[in-house]
Order: structure tokens, then C-alpha cells, then sequence
């Protein structure tokens, strides 16, 4: 099957091909994966919504307009049941302990090649201090922070996600990273200036 | 990420940190033939889940494209509004959440507008030092950040926009208090009546009565309480008008020693005893035929300790009233001090009330002094009147003497009871 674009498959899935679908599936599945995971910090809850997040793309087909790309309209979907599943489980703003089992599945370690041990210590201390300093954003922050920080998305795909301008984007960014920068002082993770 | 530049970089770092980290990822292709199983079954998608999760909202602050570009992060932070944390967390995604969110960010928009009006009308009327003090505002100065500010006009702007809306103010103040002022100078011309209760040093054994000094000077504007230090035009009375004939009495009088019961020798430099000043200059205008002759009534009670309940029992010694028959040139005095009337009086009063002893009531007497300081004429009202009685009183009450005064004649009431 040659090489389609995510809109020829869409067409071609709303025009009755499963395989189509199927192949869209295959091919976004683990970015999807990764967004919920960070934004549920639970491997197990993010393959739910994975899973979620392609059925209910696949239940509303009828409905995408074609105005944006396809991938932007099912990350959408998986933000919102994201933060759906979040406030079903009424999660608290309180940060998780380094030893949640659930932070401690999500981050196996970091993939710094040849630093010592000291650092990828360090570096993991950081990173889940960060997990918990997430935790403490608000939920508008904290998902910016995560689709442009964490997920590597820009500002203009993420305001189309999201559903608001670039420039509001940016903001949220620099507010998220500014309270975090805080936070993460006030854990004794000083600025590094080398 | 372009905007990792001016970040702080431990953020970033962290970050990073997060990104590279290896998750427990699931086995993919079984979770794809899951999905794929799943969507046979795949009923009709909630509209909810294809709306913007998170859209603008009040609580967002937002960026330019250039700032989005080149992002700084230090300005930002320093221009931005502290940690505006969402007021309500978003509960469910129902659509009526989703309406009062658009809603919410229409509202934004035309405050925005009407933050781009107000500045653009501030930049009209902008002075020429203005501009330094745009200069000093926030390089980054978005829509909503501009609308998060208080005021678009400049500082100095706006301490002149406050003077200008004080001055009709101070100017309603201004009419105001003399709006009340003169209201209040009217109710005080009203006023004519000032009332002093003195003794009377009254040498009869069962008579000390307190002498109620009642003073009708229409010509007052005010209505004040008398102090005894106080000069007549302090008091609110008007200027001794002199006739002649008091004048020429004066003249010649000026150097005669002022001497009564109980006066004492005043400095030709020292200001004058005030009852008598003050009566005295009444008196003057009373001469000058510009207002009614003052009147005194002296009130007898039998004794010291029977005062009624209107009547002080001790004279005030606030009032501190003594004769002084000279005025503040050293020259007679314009009227007799209330001692003096209370002495001339209190000699011939046991005469009096004995003219009528066996009577059931008293009478009253008024008394007028003439300038020489003797009695002119008394008129006897009450049950004594008519009767022979009251030609006895006339004669008792006619050996009073006081010293000679500037004003032509001063006149007094006293009570008469009977022994």
C-alpha cells in the first residue's frame, strides 16, 4: 500500500475502509500513547485513552470537517478525554511521592548516554520534580507545558489543539515555566549557570 | 522549541528530561488490533470530545507573534499578571461550560477594544513629555495585558485629569460653607437675648438675691457667651455713639476717681471690667435713640440658700462680673457695673419691701438712673400699685444712687416681697 497522507486515509475511512483507519492508528498511537501518559501520569490510564481516543475518532469521522489536519483533530480528542479521565478520578492538586509506583512505571530512566551516575540521579531527581511541579500547575497550564514542552509540539499546533491563539500559548508556556522555576528552587534545584 | 532561549533552562532542562525518558510503553501492535477490534463497536462520539479543550479564557495572558518568535522570558515575567491561576477549574466539558467559556472571551475581546480606544484617546491628547513615560511601560504590551491594566492614560495624565475634576468640587465646597455661614449669621441675628445672673450684694440681713441681669440688644448679631475681660466690640455690641451731653459728661468726668461698692482703681492702660463697658456701651446706642434702653431686673429672694430651681444658688464665677466705672480711656464708665446697681439697690431695698409688709404678694419696681447716677423716676407695678404703698416705694427706692455714667439714662427692675 503506497504512502497516504492522514486526510487521504481519513477519506478513505469514512468512505468505508477499516484498513485505512487502521493504518492511522498505527501511525499516531504512540505519540497519542505519550501525551496521556504525561498527562495522566499513568501507563495504564494512558492505553485506556489511547484506545479511547481512536474509537471515538473513528465513531466521529462523520463529523471532521477537514478544516484542520487530522492529527491535531484526534489529539484533541485525547486531551479532552484526558482531562475527562482526570476529573473523574477527581485527582488532587497534591504532588505524587518519588516513590508512586505510577511515576516510578512512567519514567524508567533517562536516556543520557555516557553520564555518570551521579548525573542520571540527578537528572531523574529533576525530572520527577518536575513530574510533581506539573502537578501543582493549574490543568491549562499543565497541558500547554506538556504539548509544547514535553511533547514537542509548536505554538501553532498546540493553539489549534487547544483551541486558542499562538500568542495565548506562549504565554501559558512562559507562566508554566516561570512557576516551575520556583518550584523547582524551592526543592533545591538551583538555575545552573554553566 | 524556539522559545527555549530566555527560558530558564533548568525548566527546560527538565523538560527534556521528561521527553527522553523512556516510558512503559505498551506493546503497540496489540493495543493497534485492540483498537481496530474496538471499532466495530464504535457507537456515535460525544460532541464535547471534538471542542477546544482548553480555549482562551479571561485568566490567559497572551503574546505577541514577535514575543512568540523571541520569546523574554524576564519581561514577561515582569510585565505579566502574578500567577494568574484559573478562578474554577473546569468541571466536565458540558456544552453550557463551553458557551459561558466563548462568552467569557467575547467579554475579553470587547474589553480589549475598549482598551484600544482608551489608549488611542490617551495617545491623542498626550502631552509632549508624554512619550518618556510611554517609553518606560512594558516592551511587551499585548491586548490582554494591556487590558489587564488599571489605566491606559500616563501618570502624570492622570494627576492632571484629577486636578481638573477637584476644581468644580473645591468650588461647590466653597458655597457651601458660605451658604452655611450665612445661614448661620442669620439664625444669630435672630437671636437678641443674652441673660447673666449675678448676685446682688444686698445689705438688708434676709436678702441676698442673685440678681437675674437680662440685656435686650437687638442691635447684637450675635448671641456669645460674655466674659468679663471682653471689650464691647468683642462682644458683638456696637461702638459707644456718645450724644453730646454724655460726651461733654465725660470729658468732664474723664480724671474724676470711678469709685463704687466694690470697684477698684484700673490703670488708665488696662482694659477695662466688661459688664459695664458692655452696658455701657448698649447704653450709648440706647441714647442715641438706635435701640430700646437696656433693662436690668433684680429678682429678691429671702435668702441665699432658698434659689429655686432656675436660679443658681452661688453667683457664677465664671462670669467673675465687677464694677468699673472707667472705661478703657480712663474715663467714665458708659453705664453703672452690675455691683454698683446691686449695692445702690440692696440699700434702699429694705425700705421698700417694709412699704409693703403684711401684703400677701409682691410688686415690682423699675428703677431709671439718670447719667448723674440718681434715680429719676420709679414706676411701681403689681398689687401695690394705686396704693399708697406704692408712693413709699418710689420714695425708698429713689435714695439709690449709683455713680454718674456716660449713657443718659439706665434703667433697672427689682422684685419687691414683703418682709
Amino acid at each position: 500500500m503506497a504512502h497516504r497522507t492522514d486526510r487521504e486515509l481519513v477519506d478513505a475511512a469514512r468512505g468505508g475502509e477499516a484498513e485505512a483507519f487502521g493504518a492511522i492508528v498505527r501511525r499516531h498511537q504512540k505519540r497519542i500513547f505519550r501525551l496521556t501518559s504525561h498527562l495522566l501520569r499513568s501507563a495504564a490510564e494512558a492505553e485506556d485513552v489511547t484506545q479511547e481516543t481512536f474509537v471515538r475518532a473513528y465513531g466521529a469521522l462523520a463529523r471532521f470537517d477537514g478544516r484542520s489536519e487530522p492529527f491535531t483533530w484526534i489529539y484533541r480528542i485525547a486531551v479532552n478525554l484526558s482531562l475527562n479521565a482526570i476529573r473523574a478520578r477527581k485527582t488532587t492538586r497534591n504532588s505524587a511521592p518519588p516513590d508512586d509506583p505510577k511515576v516510578e512505571g512512567l519514567l524508567f530512566e533517562s536516556r543520557g548516554a555516557g553520564t555518570t551516575p551521579a548525573d542520571a540521579t540527578q537528572d531523574r531527581e529533576l525530572a520527577l520534580a518536575l513530574i510533581d511541579g506539573l502537578g501543582e500547575l493549574s490543568e491549562t497550564l499543565r497541558t500547554t507545558l506538556i504539548l509544547v514542552g514535553v511533547d514537542g509540539l509548536s505554538h501553532a499546533e498546540a493553539g489549534k489543539i487547544l483551541g486558542c491563539p499562538e500568542g495565548t500559548v506562549a504565554w501559558r508556556v512562559h507562566e508554566a515555566r516561570r512557576k516551575l522555576r520556583a518550584y523547582l528552587a524551592g526543592r533545591g534545584h538551583e538555575e545552573d549557570e554553566a | 522549541m524556539s522559545d527555549e532561549q530566555g527560558a530558564s533552562k533548568l525548566v527546560v532542562r527538565a523538560e527534556a528530561l521528561l521527553a527522553q525518558a523512556e516510558l512503559r510503553e505498551p506493546d503497540y501492535d496489540a493495543l493497534a488490533k485492540r483498537i481496530e477490534g474496538a471499532l466495530a463497536t464504535a457507537g456515535q462520539s460525544d460532541d464535547s470530545l471534538l471542542l477546544p479543550p482548553l480555549p482562551e479564557s479571561v485568566d490567559d495572558g497572551r503574546l505577541s507573534p514577535a514575543e512568540t518568535a523571541e520569546p523574554k522570558l524576564d519581561a514577561v515575567a515582569a510585565s505579566a499578571t502574578p500567577a494568574p491561576e484559573p478562578a474554577s477549574e473546569r468541571e466536565g466539558a458540558s456544552l453550557a461550560d463551553l458557551a459561558r467559556a466563548a462568552l467569557a472571551r467575547r467579554e475579553s475581546k470587547d474589553r480589549v477594544s475598549i482598551a484600544k480606544e482608551s489608549l488611542a484617546i490617551a495617545t491623542q491628547q498626550r502631552t509632549p513629555a508624554a512619550p518618556a513615560t510611554a517609553k518606560a511601560l512594558p516592551t511587551i504590551e499585548t491586548d490582554d495585558t494591556r487590558d489587564r491594566k488599571r489605566s491606559t492614560i500616563p501618570p502624570a495624565r492622570r494627576s492632571r485629569a484629577a486636578f481638573d475634576t477637584r476644581g468644580p468640587w473645591i468650588g461647590v465646597g466653597v458655597a457651601a460653607i458660605g451658604l452655611a455661614a450665612g445661614f448661620g449669621l442669620y439664625l444669630a441675628g435672630n437671636r437678641k437675648t443674652e441673660i447673666i445672673q449675678v448676685p446682688v450684694a444686698a445689705n438688708t440681713p434676709n436678702a441676698a438675691p442673685p440678681v437675674t441681669t437680662q440685656t435686650t440688644a437687638e442691635s447684637a448679631p450675635t448671641a456669645k457667651t460674655l466674659t468679663p475681660d471682653m471689650l464691647p466690640r468683642e462682644r458683638g455690641a456696637p461702638a459707644p455713639m456718645l450724644t453730646p451731653d454724655a460726651l461733654a459728661r465725660e470729658s468732664a468726668s474723664s480724671k474724676a476717681p470711678a469709685s463704687v461698692a466694690d470697684a477698684r482703681p484700673v490703670a488708665p492702660g488696662e482694659r477695662p471690667a466688661g459688664p459695664a463697658a458692655v452696658a455701657g456701651g448698649a447704653t450709648a446706642t440706647t441714647g442715641a435713640g438706635a435701640a430700646k434702653p437696656e433693662r436690668i431686673v433684680l429678682e429678691e429672694e429671702h435668702a441665699a440658700g432658698d434659689a429655686g430651681p432656675a436660679r443658681p444658688s452661688k453667683p457664677p464665677a465664671a462670669t467673675g462680673l465687677r464694677p468699673a466705672e472707667l472705661n478703657a480711656n480712663g474715663g467714665i464708665a458708659d453705664k453703672p457695673s452690675t455691683g454698683a446697681a446691686q449695692a445702690a439697690v440692696g440699700a434702699v431695698l429694705g425700705a421698700a419691701r417694709s412699704c409693703i409688709a403684711g401684703q400677701p404678694q409682691g410688686s415690682s419696681a423699675t428703677l431709671v438712673f439718670g447719667s448723674s447716677g440718681e434715680v429719676t423716676s420709679v414706676s411701681v407695678s403689681g398689687p401695690a400699685e394705686g396704693t399708697p404703698a406704692a408712693a413709699c416705694i418710689q420714695s425708698a427706692l429713689k435714695k439709690a444712687r449709683v455713680q454718674p455714667f456716660a449713657a443718659s439714662n439706665f434703667s433697672l427692675g427689682v422684685t419687691i416681697r414683703p418682709p
